[in-house]
């Protein structure tokens, strides 16, 4: 069985413990060979000779992940946003999928935490709807559970990607705030890979708390989504 | 979450001459496109549970965060154009 480097950048300290908390869950029920790194700016608590504390002053979400890539010793690497919460099969569902040979990535749909606000609602209406993955993610609940899909569909919120591509096709590129992600997996897309997608890897994840924060990251998106078009995949 | 930017969207180009279109034809029309953009808003969005309030309510958001994606791609043409200017 492979052994599994979990790296989970730490902004947002409840989140965080939460989402620790329920990675720390899903592996005590799985047959995993793991490591967790967490890239924070404050030493966290409870170290242990699974969980290691990288401690970087560096916010360059790029940066942090390279960090993370360079301190792994697993032959997979899985990226979990600290804002996710990862559901107990999740997993033991990775160990069973990483059997089949073909995929170097594997991913999931990423649902909205259960919501009571009225800001928080109209978000998740957008998101799962409209924006973003909105299509794709109503696309990938109607559609068979497991299948092949390009690899610049998916995202680092919840992603296992074997190690030697990053090997093989570098780091992540630091110069961009957000798709950073994207852009290594329309790389690793050229390359020829491709990725696993179950709806049995599926998390909750958390969306922005003020809807002008949601704006901001929209302008974000639109921005960069053009820059990286001009300036690296073209 | 994040996207995929393959292929940049086109929302920038078809935004703003669609707000002046907008502006600039008759009240009665307006309403006739208006109504037809919240039905459209309720069909896409029928898998949700939230309640009919709600989706009101986003609907009006709606274009307010269609307008800074269309933003943000400006000032991406202009981060390129300026990038491309100074060689």
């Amino acid at each position: 069985m492979a052994k599994l480097s979990i790296i989970i950048l730490k902004t947002r300290e409840k989140d965080f413990n939460r989402c620790i908390a329920s990675v720390k869950r899903s592996l005590s029920i799985s047959d995993i060979d793991y490591e967790i790194l967490i890239i924070s700016y404050s030493p966290i608590l409870s170290e242990s000779n699974n969980i290691k504390n990288i401690l970087t002053s560096n916010l360059n979400i790029s940066y942090r992940r390279n960090l993370g890539i360079s301190e792994s010793s697993g032959d997979f690497i899985c990226f979990i946003d600290d804002d996710v919460i990862v559901p107990e099969p999740f997993f033991s569902n990775f160990s069973r999928l990483s059997r089949f040979n073909g995929p170097d990535i594997f991913s999931g749909p990423d649902i909205s935490y259960p919501v009571n606000s009225l800001q928080s609602s109209i978000q998740k209406l957008f998101v799962e709807n409209i924006y973003l993955n909105g299509f794709k993610h109503k696309m990938r609940f109607s559609h068979p559970h497991t299948r092949i899909m390009l690899p610049s569909q998916g995202s680092f919120t919840n992603i296992f990607i074997k190690k030697e591509l990053f090997l093989k096709l570098g780091m992540l590129k630091n110069n961009y705030p957000v798709c950073e992600d994207t852009l290594f997996l329309y790389k690793a897309e050229k390359n020829g890979s491709y990725m696993l997608f179950s709806n049995d890897l599926y998390v909750f994840h958390k969306r922005k708390t003020s809807l002008l924060e949601f704006l901001k990251q929209m302008f974000y998106f639109g921005k960069y989504n053009l820059i990286l078009y001009f300036e690296e995949m073209k | 979450m994040s996207n995929s930017p393959l292929k940049p969207n086109l929302i920038a180009i078809l935004v703003f001459p669609f707000l002046i279109f907008f502006i600039l034809i008759k009240p009665r029309k307006k309403i006739i496109i208006s109504l037809a953009y919240f039905l459209f808003f309720f069909v896409i969005t029928s898998n949700q549970k939230e309640t009919f309030i709600t989706k009101l309510i986003a609907s009006f958001f709606f274009p307010i965060t269609v307008l800074a994606y269309a933003s943000g791609e400006f000032s991406g043409v202009i981060h390129i154009l300026s990038k491309r200017l100074n060689g």
